[in-house]
């Protein structure tokens, strides 16, 4: 028999006023699994996890959280815990009364809050800070304290929107890591608000895409990289991004020939692209100097950017602007000529009308 | 070098004109309070011959004497302490329900989004041009029916029906962050709690800035104070102390010199609240 999932999402439609916000939003996640929502701004991921939350009403459809229709519960109903972007603690109260607030509400006792929050304070590593105010913390210590706020309840769901959009570079990766250790330790199931392609890669175990409201791709990270489902995806993960470059494919005496316009690319039969308009995608880190499938014109360099673990190039391929990951000591200037190859395994093909992947 | 010089200099030409001109202010603001004081004093002979004074007079045992003997001031009685109370009453009264019913207009209109609510704002907000001083007529007459002339309750009442405090707490409320009610909602807390464990506590710079504005609002009350008080000396006001004592008199005088005591104190002493509670709605 298959596990409930711990959270169902079905047939989920949002509207303000006139104007539909989320379409046909269906997906679910097993228990322990670490659910993130992806996708550029305002394309509906806080949207999405406030109706998880019940902080917004949702126009149809339905929630299910551990086998139980929520979608009309309120919040405090849901058995889910919730971290903000802003972190919201409240700013009256001190730290230890800030995550023990909503043990108190539900009546509580003394000596289970204090267990509560000697366990939180423990694991997240706030020990010392439990007598201040909000307003005496750095943004890594308020971080920290939203979510002693969330793991004290034990709840079965962990929302978190954007938590690490307002700590600088460093500690964004801290944090980050001291999430993944939490849920890989504490092992609750989590559904994790993000635009950052990276924190998405790093975290999850499951990645919803999200643009204009609507589900581009629900996968593993894997998935989501390695097969993209659409021109959106494609472009939107991984930086530099994916190259795209129109093409036009046919069959020829050996197999099949990409025309690229100033390029081409010969590959082996492949015959759902026959005659077909396509985008022919490659990452910059699968393009190689003089190995795999090679482009019949070396290509021009007319840009180079050393990051100094890598070297970008930049060159004109079929009317585009391709990207291309070298080594970092690949001794090439601009206006030299490079043959670049990629593999089979890496290249993707995509409708050029539809986005959407054929191959 | 030379550059540095002139920039120098410039920077102290300008410190000075600045505190030029609040030093003037200063002496302009202050200078009235200081010239009521001395004039009380002085006799009411010197007074009435000479006018106003500038310097201290040999009265003052005499004058602020007959303040502190607890006796009435008045045939119809009406001492000191007695109009102290009665400012106090009104002015606390004022401020303290003021404060409460502009916070829960505020708190109604932002965080529950009911229909009409704009509509409703602007009811509200339309009460502030219609202070009391122009409905006495309908006002008396409320009061009256309500059987509320010679109270307390007639005093401060009819004296709350101003929006401006609900306009300043909507402002400030909206400006603080949605996310801490939808966390409060989270953790389980209803509406009436989170107003009582977190906004009202997250507003206290504001509530107390607010309380101690209207104290002086309600204290100052003249007009409106006289008016319910149809019969009763023992409600009388400091404020109408004053006019019943004669500005022109040192006995006045001395009254105005005490009557500005209670909010000037109140105004030192939480001036920090209150300029944080102010400037934190302009943000
Ligand atoms: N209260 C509201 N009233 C009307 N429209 C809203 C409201 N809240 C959000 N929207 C609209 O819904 C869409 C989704 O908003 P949402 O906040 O979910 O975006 P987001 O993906 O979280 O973006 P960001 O990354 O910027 O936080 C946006 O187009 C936004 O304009
Ligand atoms: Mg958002």
């Amino acid at each position: 028999m298959p596990e409930t999932p711990v959270l169902a999402i079905e047939r989920l439609k949002k509207s303000y006023g006139e104007v539909e916000v989320l379409h046909d939003i269906s997906l679910s996640i097993a228990k322990g699994e670490f659910l993130v929502l992806l996708g550029p701004s305002g394309c509906g991921k806080s949207t999405l996890l406030n109706c998880i939350a019940g902080l917004e009403d949702v126009a149809a459809g339905d929630i299910l959280i551990d086998g139980r229709n929520m979608t009309h519960e309120p919040p405090k109903d849901r058995d889910i815990s919730m971290v903000f972007q802003s972190y919201a603690l409240y700013p009256n109260m001190s730290v230890a009364e800030n995550i023990t607030f909503g043990l108190k509400v539900r009546g509580q006792s003394r000596a289970d809050q204090a267990a509560a929050l000697s366990r939180v304070s423990g694991v997240l590593q706030i020990d010392r800070l439990l007598d201040r105010k909000p307003a005496e913390l750095s943004g890594g210590q308020r971080q920290r304290v939203a979510m002693g706020r969330a793991l004290v309840r034990d709840p079965k769901l962990f929302l978190f929107d954007e938590p690490l959009s307002n700590l600088d570079a460093k500690l964004r990766v801290e944090m980050r890591a001291e999430i993944k250790r939490l849920h890989e330790t504490v092992g609750v199931s989590m559904v994790y608000v993000t635009h950052d392609q990276v924190e998405a890669m790093t975290l999850a175990t499951r990645i919803c895409v999200l643009s204009e409201g609507r589900i581009q791709q629900f996968g593993t990270p894997e998935e989501i990289y390695f097969r993209p489902r659409n021109t959106f995806v494609a472009s939107f993960m991984g930086s530099p991004a994916m190259n795209l470059i129109p093409g036009k494919a046919t069959a020829t005496d050996t197999g099949t020939r990409i025309d690229l316009g100033d390029n081409a690319l010969h590959l082996g039969t492949m015959t759902d692209l026959h005659g077909r308009d396509i985008l022919l995608g490659f990452r910059p880190e699968d393009a190689h100097t003089g190995e795999g499938l090679t482009l019949d014109q070396p290509l021009s360099v007319t840009g180079i950017e050393r990051t100094g673990g890598d070297t970008f190039v930049t060159a004109h391929l079929g009317g585009r602007n391709a990207t291309v990951r070298l080594p970092a000591k690949a001794r090439i200037a601009k206006g030299d000529s490079v043959g670049i190859g990629i593999g089979r395994e890496d290249l993707h093909f995509f409708d050029r009308q539809t986005g959407l992947r054929i191959l | 070098m030379r550059r540095r010089d002139t920039s120098a200099l410039q920077r102290r030409l300008t410190t000075l004109l600045d505190h030029t001109i609040l030093v003037v202010g200063a002496i302009a603001m202050s200078l009235p309070v200081l010239v009521i004081f001395m004039t009380s004093t002085h006799s009411n002979l010197t007074i009435a011959t000479d006018g106003l004074q500038i310097l201290p007079g040999d009265q003052f045992q005499t004058v602020y004497g007959r303040l502190t003997t607890g006796q009435p001031l008045f045939a119809e009685g009406g001492s000191v302490r007695e109009m102290l109370f009665n400012s106090l009453a009104v002015a606390i009264g004022f401020a303290g329900l003021k404060c409460l019913t502009s916070v829960l207009a505020a708190y109604a209109l932002v965080y529950f989004r009911f229909r009409f609510a704009s509509f409703f704002f602007g009811i509200i907000v339309i009460t502030m041009f219609f202070p009391v001083e122009t409905r006495f007529l309908p006002t008396f007459l409320v009061t009256d029916r309500l059987g509320l002339l010679n109270t307390y309750s007639g005093v401060v009442l009819p004296l709350l029906a101003t929006g401006i405090g609900t306009l300043l707490f909507r402002q400030y409320f909206r400006q603080i962050p949605e996310e801490l009610q939808e966390a409060a909602r989270i953790d389980g807390a209803g509406p009436i709690r989170f107003l009582i464990d977190i906004l009202i506590p997250a507003s206290r710079p504001m509530i107390g800035a607010l309380f101690v504005i209207f104290f002086v609002i309600g204290w100052n009350q003249y007009l409106w104070p006289i008016l319910v008080a149809t019969s009763d000396e023992g409600m009388f006001t400091l404020v109408r102390g004053i006019r019943r004592a004669g500005q022109a008199g040192n006995l006045g005088m001395a009254l105005a010199v005490v009557a500005i005591l209670p909010p000037a104190v109140l105004i030192i002493s939480l001036q920090r609240l209150l300029f944080r509670g102010l400037s934190e709605v302009s943000h």
